[in-house]
């Protein structure tokens, strides 16, 4: 994990002191992705049969948060947690001309406020009326577009569906719905991965301050009040962590029974979506949650350590913490994904316990 | 994995059947106040008490997780656990760490079988979250010591048999404040011993002032090394900050809360989300300990953040379903509520304020 995470850091460690100065510049973050692609980080987590670089989800997690922590823009996290683990799951191999894979959830035809569109070669589009394909991006409109963190967000309009889908083989089973519930399923995970990365680094960044900084003639790091601001960051950020490592722990079983299921039963892929992934569901849904929430709270007392330093363009701070505004709503705000849950616990006929720790007996025993 | 669903699954059937036959009713913090020696021993029966102890001291010889299987099942029942809860957390676990094979073999077994419970004597009337400075003394005899002073706030004193205490073997050195401390056994029964209770403002007793005057205890009383009680102590408090107890104390109320249905699935969902991060989080925390790692950070982020979520379950219940507060009502949730209503200021008490766990930590992450 450590050594993932090193390698990643060490390649992007001058753009990340661009990054540093305040700047969402561009140039920098495109050359970085260059780099990332040229050295095959963006095909981490895609299987070598669909022309990836293999590892698993928790090696495309440490890939992403590595890049997320040091808030170098790029659609890496997207690319190898989103659409690399989408493609994985429903089979869909992906061609060398595809240097940047981004998802897409459509609805007949359209996308709006779409993450780094604008930057994809290809687009694995999954629309909710219709299929699951590949499409070039110079097949469909991208309308530029920015986030709250000046991140692009764009709007996406298909030319004309399956018809240009560069590669559909084998695509279609389940159709373009339950594509985009996985779509957006592991949206929700990559989000709250970034998540639990920019608050380690908004905590990183507040310990440092407060080291340096003096106030009342002493550092602020020994002012007992800013001791209990800081204390309640780093639980936020351990908090994030925790639930997006239950998430990947969860959807990495869920893969393994799920492709387990598909070589047994033959009947290829696109079966993914099955019982044995609902434990993987409730996860990242309870992730999703819980990083928004810390996203919420964890930027606050950021915020609070630092004071008016913090909300300069100038300094570092604003790059995360806007970014965990924007992230925390993206593929579903808190609310959305509370609901689920809730739902679920609702629908267990054996109660709220039963329901999130199930046991022989309940009616939720599965491929244990 | 498989076993640890079978246990579940046998302490989910004994838990609905003992319920059933009225063997016990749940509430909230049972494990604080639910002192009921006949239910103790219908779980020792089982191998449920000292479960993972060896089997030469009475214990079934199962592993950590299965441990945390039958607690969090009977914490999230509501079962009465308060009679064995501090010797099967903390004084078997220091007993095998530091107890001499007599110690071992004088208690175990008898915790085992749940016929013995302790006390813990921590905290005095001068002495809280500082418990360096305790002054209960304990003077070296010819054959073992003599122990004055005064405990306070110990839990069940008045029903236990034995009190693992902290005491000075050495008289305070400020500059070494944490030295001269060591743990004594005592029986509660001994001369010089007088146990006063002390009413909680719910009008309920499990707290208790011990007093100890020229209380003759012999040389084998002492756990552990002499001196090194503060040692000890602080390595058994990343255990107990750490563990389910933290966030399943108000798990009755939020299971009857989450079958009304004037409550809406997002809010329920929502503690959901915390409650399952909290889960992950706790079982880091376990894994850490089971590696040998002191994790006292993390252990008390958990404390932090499960003590502030057990308040979060009783603010969101009054706030979307208030009921008139009655602790003899016959309505399940009115009760749980009123329960944990008034015992609402203690969880963010015990086991050291949340506020001097906060210091611990940001003096922590501070550290240069």
């Amino acid at each position: 994990m450590s050594e993932i995470r090193d390698a990643v850091t060490a390649l992007l460690g001058d753009h990340a002191l661009r990054a540093a100065d305040g700047g969402q510049d561009d140039g920098a973050a495109r050359a970085a992705f260059a780099e990332l692609t040229a050295q095959g980080w963006t095909r981490v987590g895609l299987p070598e049969s669909l022309g990836g670089n293999g590892g698993t989800l928790a090696d495309a997690a440490d890939v992403a948060a590595a890049a997320t922590y040091l808030g170098v823009a790029t659609p890496l996290a997207d690319q190898v947690l989103i659409a690399n683990a989408a493609a994985g799951l429903l089979g869909i191999a992906v061609p060398e001309a595809a240097t940047c894979v981004l998802p897409v959830v459509a609805e007949a035809g359209t996308a709006t406020r779409v993450p780094w569109a604008s930057w994809a070669s290809h687009l694995l589009v999954a629309d909710r009326a219709g299929e699951v394909a590949l499409v070039a991006a110079s097949d469909v409109r991208v309308t530029p577009g920015a986030n709250l963190a000046d991140l692009p967000s764009d709007g996406v309009t298909l030319g004309g569906s399956a018809g240009n889908a560069t590669n559909g083989a084998g695509v279609g089973r389940g159709g373009g719905a339950a594509a985009a519930d996985l779509i957006t399923l592991l949206g929700a995970l990559a989000r709250s991965v970034q998540i639990a990365a920019a608050l380690r680094r908004c905590q990183d960044l507040s310990v440092t301050y407060a080291r340096q900084r003096r106030q009342f003639g002493r550092a602020l790091a020994d002012l007992p009040v800013i001791q209990q601001e800081l204390a309640a960051l780093a639980g936020e950020a351990a908090a994030a962590q925790a639930a997006s490592r239950a998430a990947i722990g969860e959807a990495l079983a869920a893969d393994a029974a799920g492709h387990a299921a598909i070589g047994e039963a033959a009947g290829g892929p696109g079966n993914w979506w099955t019982a044995s992934a609902e434990a993987a569901a409730r996860s990242i849904a309870a992730a999703k949650v819980r990083a928004g929430l810390a996203a919420t709270a964890g930027a606050r007392s950021a915020h609070q350590i630092h004071g008016a330093i913090g909300i300069t363009r100038e300094y570092e701070l604003h790059v995360h913490t806007r970014s965990l505004w924007a992230w925390r709503d993206e593929y579903g705000a808190e609310r959305t994904w509370a609901r689920r849950l809730g739902d679920t616990v609702r629908a267990s006929p054996d109660g709220l316990w039963a329901s999130i720790v199930p046991a022989p007996g309940n009616d939720i025993v599965s491929s244990h | 994995m498989s076993d640890q669903l079978v246990l579940r699954a046998q302490v989910r059937r004994f838990l609905a059947k003992a319920r059933a036959d009225g063997a016990f009713i749940p509430r909230c913090d049972a494990w604080m106040n639910g002192f009921d020696a006949a239910f103790s021993r219908s779980l020792a029966e089982r191998g449920w008490i000292g479960m993972t102890w060896p089997r030469e001291y009475g214990g079934a010889g199962r592993s950590e997780g299965e441990r945390l299987v039958v607690v969090e099942e009977l914490l999230a029942a509501g079962a009465p656990v308060a009679a064995h809860w501090f010797a099967d957390r903390q004084i078997g676990p220091g007993l095998l760490r530091h107890g001499t094979p007599t110690q071992r073999a004088r208690y175990l077994p008898l915790i085992a079988a749940g016929q013995c419970f302790f006390a813990v004597g921590m905290s005095e009337p001068d002495s809280g979250s500082d418990l360096a400075s305790i002054r209960t003394a304990a003077r070296p005899t010819s054959g073992g010591w003599v122990v004055n002073g005064t405990k306070v706030w110990t839990s069940h004193a008045h029903r236990a048999q034995h009190m693992l205490a902290l005491v000075r073997t050495s008289p305070l050195d400020q500059r070494r404040r944490h030295e001269g401390m060591s743990q004594l056994l005592i029986d509660l029964s001994a001369p010089g011993v007088g146990v006063r209770p002390i009413m909680t403002l719910d009008g309920q007793q499990h707290f208790n002032e011990v007093v100890l005057t020229d209380v003759e205890v012999d040389a084998d009383a002492l756990l552990g090394a002499e001196g090194a009680g503060w040692q000890q102590v602080t390595a058994e408090l990343a255990n107990e900050r750490s563990g389910p107890e933290r966030y399943l104390s108000n798990l009755p109320l939020l299971a009857a809360l989450a079958r009304r249905a004037d409550v809406p699935e997002a809010e329920v969902g929502e503690l959901v989300a915390e409650l399952q991060t909290l889960r992950a989080l706790s079982a880091a925390v376990a894994d850490a300990l089971g590696r040998g790692e002191s994790p006292t950070v993390t252990a008390a982020l958990v404390k932090d953040l499960g003590s502030r979520f057990e308040r979060k379950v009783v603010d969101t219940a009054r706030r979307l379903a208030p009921v008139p507060l009655d602790a003899g009502s016959p309505d399940e949730y009115t009760r749980l509520l009123t329960e944990a209503v008034l015992h609402s200021p203690d969880a963010t008490l015990r086991g050291g304020t949340n506020e001097i766990l906060r210091g611990i930590v940001g003096r922590e992450l501070t550290r240069t």
